[in-house]
């Protein structure tokens, strides 16, 4: 096999900056959510290292990914994403994966997993939402206005976004993850960032909830200024074998400020059927 | 005063204005202290001053709840995962909800972590803005407008059938109307800094009057031909003419190419009919001429035969016994048919040296 060819079928990984760790046989993969990148994983990768393979990347667009292969049309609506999803695993030969998405990209494995049924085997969405915005016999939690007030506030910090973000040494040193997660934070594209999010919570996938045909588990916080337990429950009510976790928690990303309450909850999932 | 006097002089003051509780309390920035679920730990005079509320009131709420909406959910969204992985965030603007409205405020924050890396608390500096922001805003809305103004003049110089650019005034091209890509659009890159359009032969005469243009921020007018790939060359009108700002600088070049192929092709048509008309007539010429000349060749050769036969007869007379008028005579007739031979040999020469 010639130079090229490897680098041809890495391509996709190079592209979302894919990352496999563990030492297990089944393949969880993480999907980040809005705003982040795989780094949001560190807290919760310990619980999972021993006995699983785990598969990190960033969307195209986000993080470490390759942002030349940003594609303006591709990524208008969610699918561009789901697509990253399906073409890491198609690279990658992923089968019978366990997904796990936080926020947005719950609903990328949801579709995901209705175009390629094959590719997953169970879905763990956290702090997901079908739709954020309010509809007249709808609770999404965030209005219109919201919404534009934060792309205000996000256009406010251009600045910030771009900056070169250069980490401390001691801001990843966790045991076991260093030598995965010691390179720099990636910056940020501001007008990407901005696309995504008005991405994200201008789209409304209730109508393809009934059409998930595997079991799925949502993790949902206690206060969390994006999604509730109203949205959870909407959501186990139109998935068919959605179970519903409700944790004690604060905040959107419970992943990293309660990762021992995410981690038991995930192995409970996986382990209870 | 210098500061060893000041200590020396106010030891009381000095002690006051430097203790790290007056400082913190009284500091030109608001300080406050958090948990990760928002709950206030402690916040300054000046920050409690800001946001319009006393200390004990505002220990009831969480740090989010003091934001407008949108920072709110950016601060969740962002800022926690941010200071949560990274550990600090810097210069973040946000608006907070101010007893006269929301005020624009610059926030700066470090994590607090424990041994696991784990955030137990948040500590944070926020920088009242209200006065930049409005120039910021003021700026922001300039540029807006300078912006909608550009846009303005694509739309426009998109629906004009010429193609239009505009070029700063170091000659590199900064702009190309719709048009002109799509008369490239095979193969040629359009490279702003490079422009390669124009036909190869034409390329060094564009390059050398555009450089005399710049110089002397004098008008450009040429007839030159553009060539896309895939085409044959086209004759256009290039046309380059200065703008001047308001302080008489040169800030721009305003361009456009007139497609004159059809006139050009026909004008050159034109001429090189009149040059064949030309060069006929130019034959015409020269043939009579050279008839001419034959003419002249052949009636001087026809002509000297009698003058020189008129010579030798002088000559035969002179060996005659003749009166001295006679000789006389003789002698003028001599003399006369020497002129004319000298005529004819003339001409003769002439019509030589001619033809």
């Amino acid at each position: 096999m010639s130079i090229n060819d490897t680098l041809l079928m890495n391509k996709i990984s190079t592209r979302n900056n894919v990352k496999i760790i563990g030492k297990g046989t089944q393949t969880l993969l993480f999907a980040h959510g809005f705003g982040c990148d795989q780094h949001t994983w560190r807290s919760i990768l310990p619980g999972f290292l021993d006995d699983f393979k785990l598969v990190l990347f960033d969307y195209v667009g986000a993080g470490c990914s390759d942002f030349s292969a940003y594609d303006t049309i591709r990524y208008s609506s969610l699918d561009g994403y789901v697509q990253d999803v399906i073409e890491i695993c198609g690279e990658l030969e992923l089968e019978k994966v366990i997904f796990i998405g936080h926020s947005v990209s719950s609903m990328i494995g949801l579709h995901a997993s209705i175009q390629s049924p094959h590719l997953f085997s169970k879905l763990i969405f956290i702090c997901p939402s079908p739709r954020y915005i309010n509809d007249h016999d709808y609770y999404g939690g965030m209005e219109q206005d919201d919404l534009d007030a934060l792309l205000e506030v996000m256009d406010n910090n251009h600045l910030g976004w771009s900056r070169p973000i250069v980490t401390s040494d001691t801001a990843m040193e966790i045991p076991v993850l260093d030598q995965h997660f010691t390179e720099n934070f990636c910056t940020s594209d501001p007008e990407i960032s901005r696309k995504f999010a008005q991405v994200t919570f201008s789209s409304d996938h209730r109508k393809h909830l009934p059409r998930l045909s595997i079991p799925s588990l949502t993790l949902q916080g206690r206060e969390d200024i994006l999604t509730s337990e109203k949205v959870a429950r909407y959501i186990q009510q139109h998935t068919p074998g959605n179970r519903l976790h409700l944790l004690d928690t604060v905040g959107h990303f419970p992943q990293l400020s309660d990762p021992k309450k995410v981690i038991s909850a995930i192995r409970n999932f996986i382990y209870s059927s | 005063m210098s500061r060893s006097s000041f200590i020396e002089n106010e030891p009381l003051r000095f002690a006051e204005i430097t203790n790290s509780d007056y400082l913190y309390q009284k500091a030109p920035c608001g300080f406050i202290s958090f948990l990760p679920d928002g709950s206030i730990l402690r916040v300054n005079e000046t920050f409690s001053r800001w946001i319009g509320l006393t200390e004990e009131e505002i220990y009831n709420l969480k740090f989010t709840s003091l934001l407008a909406i949108g920072g709110n959910l950016y601060y969740e969204m962002v800022i926690t995962p941010l200071l949560s992985i990274r550990g600090f965030a810097s210069e973040i603007n946000f608006s907070f909800i101010g007893p006269n409205g929301n005020f624009d405020a610059l926030f700066n924050a470090v994590a607090y972590k424990d041994e696991e890396g784990m955030v137990i608390a948040v500590n944070a500096t926020v920088q009242n803005i209200t006065d930049r922001k409005k120039y910021e805003a003021e700026l922001l809305q300039s540029k807006r407008y300078a912006e909608e103004e550009k846009r303005r003049f694509e739309f426009l110089s998109n629906t004009i059938p010429n193609l239009i650019w505009t070029a700063l005034p170091t000659g590199e091209l900064n702009f190309i109307n719709q048009k002109l890509k799509d008369y490239f659009s095979e193969g040629t890159v359009i490279d702003y800094r490079k422009f390669n359009g124009v036909f190869h032969e034409d390329r060094e005469a564009v390059v050398v009057s555009w450089r005399e243009c710049l110089e002397s921020g004098r008008k450009l007018e040429k007839e030159i031909r553009l060539h896309a790939k895939g085409k044959d060359p086209e004759w256009f009108l290039l046309r380059a003419e200065p703008y001047y700002d308001e302080d008489r600088k040169l800030v721009l070049w305003f361009g456009s190419f007139t497609n004159i192929h059809k006139q050009k092709l026909l004008q050159l048509a034109n001429y090189s009919s009149l040059s064949s008309s030309l060069s006929l007539a130019h034959k015409t010429i020269d043939d009579n001429k050279e008839m001419f000349m034959k003419i002249a060749m052949n009636q001087s050769h026809m002509i000297r035969k009698p003058v020189a036969n008129i010579i030798g007869l002088i000559s035969l007379l002179n060996e005659v016994k003749l009166s001295e008028e006679g000789k006389e005579l003789i002698e003028l007739l001599n003399k006369s048919a020497d002129e004319l031979d000298m005529l004819i040999k003339e001409i003769v020469s002439h019509t030589r040296v001619s033809v």
